[in-house]
């Protein structure tokens, strides 16, 4: 077994606000994004379910993160994935992690606002209807000036494997990943470090290296130099 | 946020309360014109008026001044009751029910007018189905519209819309220049 640690070359936070649950939560579009590269950047609610009520109506308010990670470099068959972000300023509610298909599906775009809900399955269109979970707890704990280490599931694995790469979004575990409008009064947030230079997002890769096909011996017990090729040929 | 659990400050054209030291307005005065034409409407027909929320009162004054049988005022937080319960000492055909207007849903009678305006309402939700248990045929109903259009969070059908030229100063919660007086007659 290796280990490979790879840092999120892309990760986003973005938020959508509304009057209505649906048109936060399931909206094709984000009110606003921010990326973050180089700079370290704490970011108090990256990540948020909620209402605020108000006069005669209130405002629920859904905010995401979304990360991407070139797994490509990785040569050998993925065996375990653990996300490491690093939590600040608030905390005590749950996230949860699923597949998501931002950033052009392969991280070749950045974030577009329409990606707002690309975070499941493209059969039969992306929306949040159907999430697909990259994690197998219900939902994971939130710590906050400490690195947040989330074990991904084996179908994280499975898609770093096929693609080369892990498309990731962090959302509520409380109302936005189930789809469940909150009815009262409620604010539910997660903070992160963006680009921290604590811990980089980033996932912890757990692989076993491939059999290299072709070796060149330079030489061999044994055997006069000049045979050497003749091995390096079988 | 627990509106009822927050420390109103009363001015003359004003309600308010400090949220992380930013001021959220409950109610102004220059909604007059919209808290006379909402008590208007839903005394059109006199009868039984049912009031959720009282506010600055200004609403309460208005329906005061059509010709009604009884006026039911609902009011919960506890700063406001007290001024609720001192405006309707004189007023005999006054009952203040004091608490969450659902949670007082089982004692409320039905009603020939409606007006809704309320800050924080946790059960807002609940306002549109609830309308069938409270209404009497032919009731009329209208609420606060937060939207500066004529549509509603409800999903209350058939509803008509009045429109209004307004020009509020800034503030946490109606920034529009129109606002769209709702109208629903059961």
């Amino acid at each position: 077994m290796a280990t490979a640690t790879i840092n999120a070359s892309k990760q986003t936070y973005t938020f959508k606000n509304s009057t209505s649950w649906a048109a936060a939560r399931d909206s094709t579009s984000s009110d606003a994004n921010t990326d973050f590269t180089t700079t370290q950047t704490d970011v108090s609610f990256a990540i948020r379910e909620g209402y605020v009520s108000g006069r005669g109506g209130g405002t629920y308010n859904v905010r995401r993160s979304f990360f991407f990670f070139d797994t490509s470099t990785v040569n050998g068959t993925i065996t375990a994935i653990s996300l490491k972000i690093y939590g600040v300023i608030n905390g005590g509610n749950q996230v949860r992690v699923a597949k998501s298909t931002a950033f052009g599906g392969d991280g070749t775009s950045a974030y577009t606002s329409t990606d707002f809900n690309n975070w499941t399955s493209l059969n039969p269109v992306p929306s949040p209807a159907e999430p697909i979970p990259y994690t197998g707890q219900l939902g994971n704990t939130w710590s906050i000036n400490t690195t947040n280490t989330i074990n991904l599931n084996s179908t994280a694995i499975s898609d770093a494997n096929t693609n080369d790469y892990l498309n990731l979004v962090v959302v509520g575990n409380a109302y936005d990943y189930p789809n469940s409008a909150p009815e009262t009064d409620v604010q539910l947030q997660s903070g992160i470090q963006f680009a921290s230079s604590t811990t980089f997002p980033q996932v912890e890769i757990t692989y076993t290296p491939a059999f290299n096909s072709i070796i060149t011996y330079s030489s061999v017990i044994g055997v006069e130099a000049a045979n050497i090729s003749s091995i390096n040929s079988i | 946020m627990q509106y009822i659990s927050q420390s109103l400050t009363f001015q003359e054209d004003r309600i308010y309360f400090l949220l992380e030291e930013v001021e959220q307005e409950v109610m102004m005065d220059w909604e007059d014109t919209l808290m006379s034409a909402s008590a208007a409407y839903v005394t059109q027909n006199g009868g039984d008026i049912l009031e959720i929320g009282f506010g600055m009162g200004i609403s309460a004054g208005y329906i005061q001044s059509h010709s009604i049988s009884s006026h039911t005022i609902c009011e919960n937080h506890p700063q406001i009751i007290p001024l609720a319960l001192e405006w309707a000492s004189d007023k005999p055909n006054v009952i203040i029910t004091t608490g969450s207007w659902y949670d007082n849903l089982d004692n409320l009678s039905t009603y020939n007018g409606i007006f809704h305006d309320t800050y924080g309402d946790n059960h807002l939700h609940h306002f549109s189905s609830s309308l069938s248990r409270i209404v009497k045929p032919g009731g009329v109903v209208t609420w606060w519209n937060m939207l500066g259009s004529p549509e509603n969070l409800h999903n209350i059908t058939d509803v008509e819309y009045q429109e209004f030229d307004v020009t509020p100063p800034e503030n946490s919660y109606f920034n529009h220049s129109k606002y769209y007086l709702p109208k629903k007659q059961f």
